[in-house]
């Protein structure tokens, strides 16, 4: 017997209690009368005692009893919550007694949303970059999310939208690039830009992607897709120059394009089983708050007969993340407790154990300041709720994981051998969601010694075998586009 | 949205119930799935379990409650996941908060016969919960069946966090001497 036993039993209880916990409890001021009510018996039963003592032997209470008692009237810590409950519903204002004060702000934390939500409320307002900034039109039609995330407050933007369209199914084999190109050419300037996209790609229902990133031998396109009520719309479009033949994909990964102004562009390739978030711009987005460090847009018509290929870069900072005060794109922290185990994510970083925090703008990387370190660690830890997915967006828990993952299980791995350069892409995908890096050993495409080009994608999920784990790989060879789907 | 506009968009097979749901209760499943299992990654992909569950589930199924609905399917796919792990790391030290407080209440040990003990503890909680007044209950239940955060569980409750902690930490110790009683420790 142990205490994963007793967490089982747990599990078995009466359906009743299950129940009633989810039940909201009555409100206090229903309560309170009753507990005045209760007071004033006890009271008058108290005094009868008393009047009583010495005309007859009042029984002693057993212990079960008593503790009934203590358990049912004397709750402190409840009474004192009743009390702040009911100041927060009267007044909504301080309070003068420490207990309630306390009690009063963590209700009103819960209700208005997370700590770190409230807390950029309270920053000024977003700040762009003035000297980075200058109008996305590239795709006409679209609005491009760094403007309207930018504008809108934390604490008012609106809700996320649905972030899973309904894909239709399409599997097969085709022709790219032509029939992505006319997919875009007809579609362009229409909302209906990605169900174009969608209707040439293989993506089944229900395995749904946010987007889809496509490599071939020397281009990235990636299009990020938002459903609205009646069709698709684009939040972006990127594409870029891959500067080698021979990608790996097993992490980040920096590319360079050029702006409109001539200037060159870094871009980094989001880790492997990373591409259903924000794409390949570097920018980052989680849940209610946004931050958002670059974003660049390209308009994506056969960008080799274009040199004029517009492209505008949108540059926003929000001041409540201290890496924007220090104009970071990126950012890893080394962070090694000792005592790890993911278990609590709420728990605070503990600055002690950060030793080092990188800070990447462009191509320049810099190690923070002790001092900066504190103000990042402290911004994180503000996040409470969010913090895990903060985490995850600035890659501290993954760094984490990757120090430490451990692969066993049952692999699935597929190898495709090629005589001469081949181009692929890849979608990975689960229920809602993309397949986490853990999962992925390997991902690369490569060059041999014989001039063939191999590639390898390697996907370890031992967790996700019997449930709803699927991969599709498609590789792009004289000019066809072969689809490669897990059976299910 | 109210839950009964979740479960006619499950019924009516739209599949914007599944973001729709996500939104509204993902951060909680997640959550409660990350301290049963201790993993922030294998509650994410148990909360993706949970959505097609419910998917496949809704329609027929129309519960009363769907957040206890929700919370009971994490709680089952976390304990598969955490039986699993468990049996895997047992003695690594790599275990879930929940298990170390509730490892105060019994000891560990393997000489027993399992299942059947399994079951009479089963009835000797049920037991003991019966004999709780209900909000104590509740919060324990919050905790220790669906692995609720204690922040979520005092908002939910009206309580106060430290509130809850005093709570839980009370019924443990009762629960102790519960089990003490009934012979199983």
């Amino acid at each position: 017997m142990n205490e994963l036993d007793l967490l089982e039993a747990m599990g078995g209880i009466s359906a009743e209690y299950r129940r009633g916990a989810f039940e909201k409890p009555a409100p206090a001021h229903r309560r309170l009368p009753v507990l005045l009510g209760a007071a004033c018996l006890l009271a008058a039963v108290c005094t009868s005692a008393f009047l009583l003592r010495g005309q007859q032997t009042v029984q002693p209470m057993t212990e079960q009893s008593r503790e009934a008692e203590i358990t049912e009237i004397t709750r402190p810590g409840e009474q004192t919550t009743e009390f702040a409950v009911l100041q927060t519903e009267t007044t909504a204002s301080s309070a003068t007694l420490s207990d309630t004060a306390e009690t009063s702000t963590a209700a009103s934390s819960q209700i208005t949303g997370s700590a770190g939500t409230q807390a950029a409320a309270q920053e000024p307002a977003a700040t762009a970059n003035p000297a980075a900034v200058h109008t996305a039109a590239a795709v006409p039609g679209t609005t491009p999310p760094a403007q309207t995330t930018a504008a809108v407050p934390a604490e008012t933007a609106p809700a996320e939208p649905a972030q899973r369209p309904q894909y239709p199914e399409a599997l097969g084999t085709y022709t790219l690039p032509e029939a992505l190109e006319r997919a875009i050419a007809e579609a362009i300037g229409t909302d209906e830009y990605c169900y174009y996209l969608y209707q040439e790609l293989p993506v089944s229902i229900p395995w749904k992607f946010d987007k889809c990133a496509i490599i071939t031998k020397d281009r990235f396109y990636c299009i990020l897709c938002r459903p609205t009520e009646t069709s698709y719309e684009v939040d972006l479009v990127t594409s870029g120059v891959i500067p080698e033949t021979t990608v790996y994909v097993s992490g980040p990964k920096t590319l360079e394009v050029t702006d409109s102004a001539g200037e060159a562009v870094q871009i980094s390739l989001p880790e492997a089983g990373h591409w259903s978030g924000w794409p390949l711009s570097g920018c980052k987005k989680t849940d209610g708050v946004t931050e958002c460090d670059c974003r660049i847009v390209w308009e994506l018509i056969h960008m080799q007969e274009r040199p004029d290929a517009f492209v505008s870069s949108v540059r926003t900072s929000y001041s409540e993340s201290p890496f924007s005060r220090y104009t970071c794109e990126h950012i890893t922290l080394n962070y090694t407790p000792e005592d790890f185990t993911m278990s609590r994510l709420n728990d605070p970083i503990d600055v002690r154990k950060v030793s080092s925090v990188s800070c990447t703008e462009g191509n320049v990387t810099r190690e923070l300041s002790d001092e900066e370190i504190t103000d990042a660690v402290e911004w994180l830890n503000q996040l409470e709720i969010l913090d895990a997915e903060y985490r995850e967006s600035y890659n501290i828990i993954y760094d984490i994981i990757d120090g430490t993952g451990k692969y066993v299980g049952i692999q699935n791995s597929v190898k495709f051998y090629f005589n001469e350069p081949i181009s692929f892409g890849i979608f990975l995908g689960s229920w809602g969601g993309h397949v986490q890096e853990r999962y992925i050993k390997e991902l690369c495409i490569s060059k041999r010694n014989d001039g063939s080009f191999f590639l390898q994608l390697h996907i370890d999920a031992p967790n996700r075998s019997d449930s709803n784990l699927r991969w599709m790989c498609y590789l792009l060879h004289n000019e066809d586009l072969h689809i490669y789907q897990q059976d299910t | 949205m109210e839950d009964s506009e979740l479960i006619a968009l499950f019924e009516q097979r739209d599949e914007s119930a599944v973001s729709e749901t996500t939104r509204q209760y993902g951060a909680l499943c997640r959550s409660m799935a990350a301290e049963l299992t201790g993993s922030p990654q294998d509650a994410e992909e148990i909360c993706n379990d949970v959505m097609l569950a419910v998917w496949n589930a809704i329609p027929p199924e129309k519960p009363a409650n769907f957040l206890a609905y929700l919370a009971g399917i994490t709680r089952n796919l976390a304990m598969k996941r955490l039986r699993t792990r468990y049996a895997k790391h047992r003695g690594s030290g790599d275990r879930p908060a929940v298990l170390d407080e509730l490892a105060a209440c019994i000891p560990s040990g393997d000489d027993v016969e399992h299942e059947l003990n399994r079951r009479l503890l089963t009835a000797a909680v049920d037991r003991f919960l019966s004999a709780l007044p209900a909000q104590t209950r509740a919060v324990f239940v919050l905790r220790y069946t669906y692995g609720m955060p204690v922040e979520e569980i005092a908002r939910r409750r009206s309580l106060g966090v430290s509130a809850v902690k005093v709570s839980l930490h009370r019924t443990r110790k009762k629960l102790q001497t519960f089990l003490k009683e009934e012979g199983f420790l």
